[in-house]
């Protein structure tokens, strides 16, 4: 058996730290070493030597047979039944062992200052972070709860939101509020003051994420948008010149402008080519030139019914028939410009069909769920 | 008319450049019509608890923001052999999941845009992605002056 000596004891054998130190021999060693003339004095060390002395002539020497120890077997019995005391042995990592404290969150009041406790985005600590949470997969999770926290790697692989709880929010918030300016309340209860006093608007991206470069192309698209109505100063004539350079980018149905720039590498410079855009756009359609004159009837947008063959067709009907009026021509008119503008459709296709009906006074032989059209006058 | 100050709106400028009184024409405060905030991950769990943040920065802000609309996820799929050689029956499946969350915020200032999308920003999660849709209005440049003005 090893003994195991204090780091920095001394080399003398101490008491308890192994059967061999407690010995005869070395009890008296022990005596010789310490004691200074107190363990024996000169008489009887004179008497043990000289006097104490056989037949022979010899010394007295003891015969050390039952050594002064107790045998293993003997010490196990002792320990196991529990008769001798245990010796405790102190470990080289004493200190250490020491020095580790129960984790953080028992210590923790339950109505602690949280964002003190955790102020910044951080790794998960399960030592810090008082909840009871466990995570990990199980074969049976019904018999066997998932992992506890501590050790548990997986708490650690996710972001957590412990950074961001409500009272978080509420203090940045109140320190940003200083920053933020209210919008227009009258812009709000108004949308028609905003349209008019903000017409155009600017549609444009900004990308986040974790790419190899912080440029995204994508963020240098420019989309304007602009209600044709709210430009300044446009009569018929410039509406409709507008509507002729801007083409397809139009939109009939909302009346709106969309521009969309890309071509230059910033935002910034798409943004003023836009307003270039604009601005030429709008002088253009203003200015009448003096080949505009040449304009024919194939050149509008719209087919007219002003001009057309079906006018005319109608005029002489008029007057052979002579029982047409104005009135009825010009409810014929309307039918007739939103049939030939608009995509055809079977209802289109009907509401025409009635119109002519109407107009020339002919009935349906067959009745439908329609009522039959009177025959105008 | 377009360029005159309206006597119906008063111009409001950046919140930092209230107390300056420079001589140059201060900055005005652009305004807008509606900020979409779109992220994009791979763990819808994180998007979820991001996307409360948000609502939560935008309450405490008093920033009208619409409810957070889930879109389809985004698949990518790659199969693969599984065996080194022949066997072209038998693949592997990896597929990628990014799943998308849409909000927007309506009628905001642009200083008030840019402190609350600078801390949004600030806080996105790991593994999370972020697009920004701006909708400013603004009135006509400068270069388009009506027949009344001139």
């Amino acid at each position: 058996m090893i003994s195991t000596l204090r780091a920095g004891s001394s080399l003398l054998p101490v008491a308890g730290l192994g059967r061999r130190l407690n010995s005869t021999l070395a009890s008296r060693m022990k005596r010789a070493a310490a004691a200074s003339g107190s363990y024996e004095s000169e008489e009887d060390q004179r008497h043990r030597l000289e006097e104490q002395v056989d037949e022979y002539g010899e010394q007295f020497r003891e015969l050390f047979i039952n050594p002064k120890r107790k045998l293993a077997a003997q010490l196990q019995l002792e320990r196991m039944t529990g008769r001798t005391e245990r010796e405790k042995y102190s470990r080289a990592d004493i200190h250490d062992r020491l020095a580790v404290r129960r984790p953080r969150s028992e210590e923790m009041p339950v109505d602690q200052d949280w964002p003190s406790v955790w102020p910044a985005a951080a790794t998960y600590k399960s030592s810090v972070v008082p909840l009871p949470i466990r995570m990990g997969t199980r074969k049976k999770p019904e018999k066997r709860a998932p992992f506890k926290k501590v050790g548990n790697l997986e708490l650690l692989k996710i972001p957590n939101f412990l950074h961001l709880t409500p009272e978080h929010i509420k203090r940045h918030c109140e320190a940003m509020k200083k920053f933020t300016t209210p919008f227009p309340p009258e812009l709000i209860q108004n949308p028609s003051l905003a349209e008019s006093e903000f017409p155009v608007t600017v549609r444009y991206s900004d990308y986040l994420h974790q790419g190899t470069s912080l440029r995204d192309p994508r963020a240098r698209v420019n989309t304007i948008e602009v209600k044709l109505d709210s430009f300044p100063d446009f009569d018929e004539h410039a509406k409709d010149k507008f509507r002729h350079l801007v083409g397809s980018r139009f939109n009939e149905e909302t009346n709106t402008l969309t521009i969309v720039t890309d071509r230059c590498y910033t935002r910034k410079q798409n943004r003023e080519y836009a307003d270039f855009l604009l601005t030429a756009l709008y002088y253009e359609a203003l200015k009448v030139e003096s080949w505009e004159e040449l304009k024919a009837r194939n050149d509008n947008l719209k087919v007219e019914f002003a001009g057309s063959k079906v006018e005319k067709r109608i005029a002489e009907l008029a007057k052979k028939a002579e029982d047409v009026s104005p009135s009825a021509v010009k409810e014929f008119a309307e039918t007739w410009y939103e049939y030939r503008n608009q995509p055809e459709t079977p209802e289109l296709t009907r509401s025409y069909e009635d119109s002519v009906r109407k107009l020339l006074g002919i009935s349906r032989l067959v009745e439908t769920e329609k009522p039959k059209p009177a025959s105008s006058e | 008319m377009l360029r005159a100050v309206s006597s119906l709106i008063p111009r409001r400028f950046l919140a930092t450049q209230v107390a300056q009184s420079t001589s140059a024409e201060p900055e005005l405060d652009k305004l807008f019509k509606k900020i979409e905030i779109e992220v994009r991950g791979h763990d819808k769990a994180v998007l979820q608890s991001y996307m409360t943040f948000v609502h939560n920065a935008c309450n405490q802000l008093d920033i009208t923001a619409t409810p957070t609309e889930n879109l389809p996820y985004v698949r990518w799929v790659q199969p693969l052999l599984r065996s080194k050689f022949a066997h072209k029956k038998y693949k592997l499946h990896y597929e990628t999941r990014t799943h998308i969350k849409k909000c927007s915020v309506v009628n905001v200032t642009g200083s008030t845009s840019s402190t609350l999308l600078e801390y949004l920003q600030r806080q996105v999660p790991e593994g999370v992605a972020m697009k920004v849709t701006y909708e400013e209005i603004c009135a006509f440049p400068e270069t388009i002056q009506p027949k009344g003005n001139v």
